[in-house]
C-alpha cells in the first residue's frame, strides 16, 4: 500500500517559518508605527509642557509688574485720586518692559518658542479687581490673536496656543489697606474728640481734686497723641505703639530699643535706615490679630497753645467767668479754653500688609521680602478743640 | 523502502529544524522592551509631576515659612519676634524657586556669607523634599535641580544651584525633564545688585538674561 503523506514534513516547516517571519515583520512593522506615534505624542507632551512654562513665565511677569506698581502707587497714595486705575496703567508699564524682554529672550533662547502679541499698536492693559479679603487679582488682557506658537525641532509638529488673557492672583491685600486708610483719613474726626474728652476728664478731675486746672502743654500733647493711637487702634486693629511708647515713657527707652535695630540693620544691609525703613523690614506685631495691620506714624508735634475764651479769660484774668443765677447771688462759675496743636510738618500714617510679607525687594544690598506699605499724608498741621467746664464754685485757669 | 526510510528521516529533521528557526525567531522578537516601558511611564510621570509641582502654591503642600535671618541676633527684644517671620503660602514654588534664587543670588568665587536670607533657602531645600517625598513617594529616586546662570562677566560669573535629592535606593538613571522659568528681575536692578553688593559695574551690552533651568531626574529603585 502506498501511503503518502498531505505533503512532507520540510515543505510544512517551511511555512511555518514563513508564517512565524510574516507574523514578526508584522508586529515589527506595528511596533515601528508605535514608536512613531510615541515619538510623536512625546514631541507633542514636551511642546505643551514648554507652553506651560512661558505660559507661567507670562504670569509671573504680570505678577511682579503687578507687585512693583502696587508698591510704587502705595508709597505715596495720597497723590493718586484713583489708585486702582494708577496700578493698572504703571504694572502694564512695567509688564510691557518685561514683555519685550522675554519674548526676545525666547527667540535667542530656544528657536521653537515664538511669541506673537498681535497689533502692538494696541497696549495691552492690566486691570486689577478685589480677590476677597481684599487681595488683588490682576488680569492683563493682551490683543486678540496673541498667542505662544511652538514647533518642534523637525518641523513635523507644532502648536499655537491662544493667549489673550492672563489673570494672577497677587498675594498683598491692597484693597483692605486701601479701605482702611481711608476709614481712618474720613474719621479722623474722632481723634479730636477724643482728644477733647481725655482734656475735659482731666480738667474735671483737677477741679474736683484741687478747685483749679492747670494746662500743661506736654500733657495735652501726650492726650493728643493717645487719642491718635486710639483712632489707629480702632481702625486697624494697631497702632504705632514704638512711637507712642517712645512719647510716653521718654526718649530713652524707644530710643534704645531702635537704635539696637538700627545698629543691626545697617550692618547687615549697608544702608542707614530711618524708623520708618525699619518698619517695612520689621513691621510691629500687631496688637489685634485681625485684621492683621502694622502701623506708623509719623508727625512731630511743634507747639501746644492754649486760649481763653471765656470773658474772664479773654480779659487775662486766671479766675474763671462766673454767671449770676437770677437774683440770689449764686453763681456757676465758666471757663473755657481753646487748645491748638501745630505739627513742624503734615502727619504721615502708614500701614503695612503684616500677615502678607511677600513683595521682594532690593534693599540695600539684598533683596527681602516686605509687606506692601500705604502712606498717606494727612492735609492738616493743625488740629483745634475747645474745652469748656462749668463750676457751682469758683475756680482758676492756670497754664504751664 | 530503505531509502524512503532514509529520506523520511531527513525530512523530519529538516522540520524540527525549520521549527526551531521558527521558535527561535518568535523568542529573539519580543513585542515590547520592558525597560523601555518603565523609561516611558517615568518620562510621563517625571513631567506631570514637575509641571503641577511648579504650578502648585505652597500651602497645597501645608505652607512654606522663614524667618528673616542675622537680624535681631544680637538684639534682646522679645515682640520682634514674628516680625522677623515671612509666611509665603500663597507663592507658586515656580514662584518660590525664582524668589530664592533672587534672594540669595551670589557671585562665583566670592564667598557671601552674610545674607539676610540664608534661611530661605534652607528651609526651602527641606520643604521641596518633603513635598516631593509625598509625591514620588518611593516609586523612583530622584533629583530635583534648580539653577540659573551661569552669566559670564568676564572674570567672573553669577550662579546659583539648587539641588534636592532622593538617591538613597537608585540604580539607573531613567529620564530627566527640564522646564525653563525666567527670572523676574530687570537688568537695571540686576546692575544695582552687582554694583551695590560687589562693587562691579556691568559692562555695557553685557546679555543679562537670567533663566532658571528646573529639572527633575528619576532614577529606578
Amino acid at each position: 500500500m502506498k501511503e503518502r503523506g498531505f505533503m512532507p514534513f520540510s515543505a510544512a516547516g517551511a511555512l511555518v517559518v514563513i508564517v512565524v517571519l510574516g507574523m514578526v515583520a508584522q508586529a515589527s512593522f506595528s511596533r515601528h508605527q508605535r514608536s512613531l506615534d510615541t515619538i510623536s505624542d512625546i514631541s507633542i507632551s514636551s511642546l505643551q509642557a514648554m507652553a506651560a512654562g512661558v505660559c507661567g513665565d507670562l504670569q509671573l511677569a504680570v505678577k511682579y509688574a503687578t507687585y512693583r506698581a502696587l508698591w510704587e502707587v502705595c508709597k505715596d497714595a495720597d497723590l493718586h485720586d484713583n489708585g486702582v486705575s494708577a496700578i493698572g496703567l504703571l504694572a502694564t508699564r512695567y509688564f510691557l518692559e518685561h514683555l519685550s524682554g522675554l519674548i526676545s529672550g525666547y527667540s535667542s533662547r530656544d528657536a521653537r518658542i515664538e511669541v506673537v502679541v498681535c497689533d502692538e499698536a494696541r497696549r495691552p492693559l492690566i486691570e486689577i479687581s478685589d480677590a476677597g479679603n481684599g487681595y488683588v487679582t490682576a488680569r492683563a488682557s493682551l490683543p486678540a490673536g496673541s498667542k505662544i506658537r511652538l514647533t518642534s525641532w523637525d518641523d513635523k509638529t507644532s502648536l499655537a496656543i491662544p493667549f489673550e488673557n492672563i489673570e494672577v492672583f497677587v498675594d498683598s491685600r491692597y484693597f483692605l489697606l486701601e479701605q482702611k486708610m481711608n476709614e481712618f483719613v474720613e474719621g479722623r474726626g474722632k481723634i479730636i474728640r477724643s482728644w477733647r474728652t481725655m482734656e475735659y476728664s482731666q480738667a474735671l478731675v483737677a477741679l474736683f481734686l484741687t478747685g483749679r486746672v492747670e494746662l500743661v502743654r506736654s500733657r495735652s500733647k501726650t492726650s493728643f497723641e493717645a487719642a491718635w493711637a486710639s483712632h489707629e487702634l480702632d481702625i486697624f486693629g494697631s497702632s504705632d505703639y514704638w512711637a507712642t511708647a517712645q512719647g510716653l515713657a521718654g526718649e530713652s527707652v524707644g530710643a534704645e530699643i531702635l537704635s539696637d535695630l538700627f545698629d543691626g540693620t545697617e550692618g547687615l544691609f549697608g544702608i542707614s535706615m530711618s524708623r520708618e525703613n525699619l518698619y517695612g523690614l520689621l513691621p510691629p506685631v500687631p496688637i489685634r490679630p485681625s485684621p492683621g495691620i502694622s502701623v506708623y506714624h509719623e508727625f512731630n508735634i511743634k507747639r501746644v497753645s492754649y486760649r481763653r475764651e471765656d470773658p474772664a479769660g479773654l480779659l487775662g484774668l486766671p479766675t474763671a467767668t462766673p454767671i449770676p443765677i437770677g437774683s440770689t447771688g449764686a453763681a456757676i462759675w465758666w471757663g473755657q479754653w481753646e487748645i491748638t496743636v501745630e505739627m513742624d510738618d503734615v502727619p504721615v500714617e502708614k500701614i503695612f500688609d503684616f500677615d502678607n510679607p511677600t513683595i521682594p525687594l532690593l534693599y540695600g544690598n539684598f533683596y527681602v521680602h516686605e509687606p506692601l506699605a500705604y502712606r498717606w499724608k494727612i492735609p492738616e498741621k493743625r488740629f483745634v478743640t475747645t474745652v469748656t467746664v462749668f463750676s457751682p464754685k469758683p475756680f482758676t485757669i492756670f497754664t504751664k | 523502502m530503505e531509502k524512503r526510510g532514509i529520506g523520511c528521516t531527513a525530512d523530519v529533521m529538516v522540520f524540527a529544524l525549520l521549527i526551531s528557526t521558527a521558535i527561535s525567531i518568535l523568542c529573539a522578537f519580543s513585542p515590547a522592551d520592558p525597560r523601555i516601558n518603565s523609561e516611558r511611564y517615568a518620562e510621563s510621570f517625571a513631567r506631570s509631576t514637575l509641571l503641577s509641582f511648579l504650578n502648585c502654591t505652597a500651602d497645597q503642600f501645608g505652607g512654606f515659612s522663614y524667618r528673616l535671618g542675622g537680624l535681631g541676633s544680637g538684639v534682646n527684644i522679645p515682640f520682634i519676634g514674628d516680625s522677623l517671620k515671612r509666611q509665603l503660602g500663597h507663592k507658586t514654588i515656580a514662584q518660590l524657586l525664582a524668589e530664592d534664587i533672587l534672594l540669595n543670588m551670589c557671585l562665583e568665587a566670592r564667598e557671601v556669607t552674610l545674607s539676610p536670607n540664608r534661611e530661605m533657602d534652607d528651609k526651602l531645600r527641606v520643604f521641596l523634599k518633603s513635598v516631593l517625598d509625598n509625591t514620588i513617594d518611593g516609586r523612583f529616586g530622584y533629583r530635583l535641580r534648580a539653577s540659573a546662570g551661569p552669566v559670564d562677566l568676564g572674570f567672573t560669573s553669577f550662579n546659583f544651584n539648587l539641588v534636592v535629592e532622593d538617591l538613597s535606593c537608585a540604580r539607573i538613571q531613567l529620564c530627566s525633564e527640564t522646564q525653563l522659568l525666567s527670572l523676574p528681575v530687570s537688568r537695571a536692578e540686576l546692575t544695582k545688585i552687582t554694583r551695590n553688593q560687589h562693587g562691579i559695574n556691568l559692562p555695557r551690552g553685557l546679555k543679562t538674561e537670567l533663566v532658571i533651568e528646573v529639572s527633575l531626574e528619576l532614577w529606578s529603585t
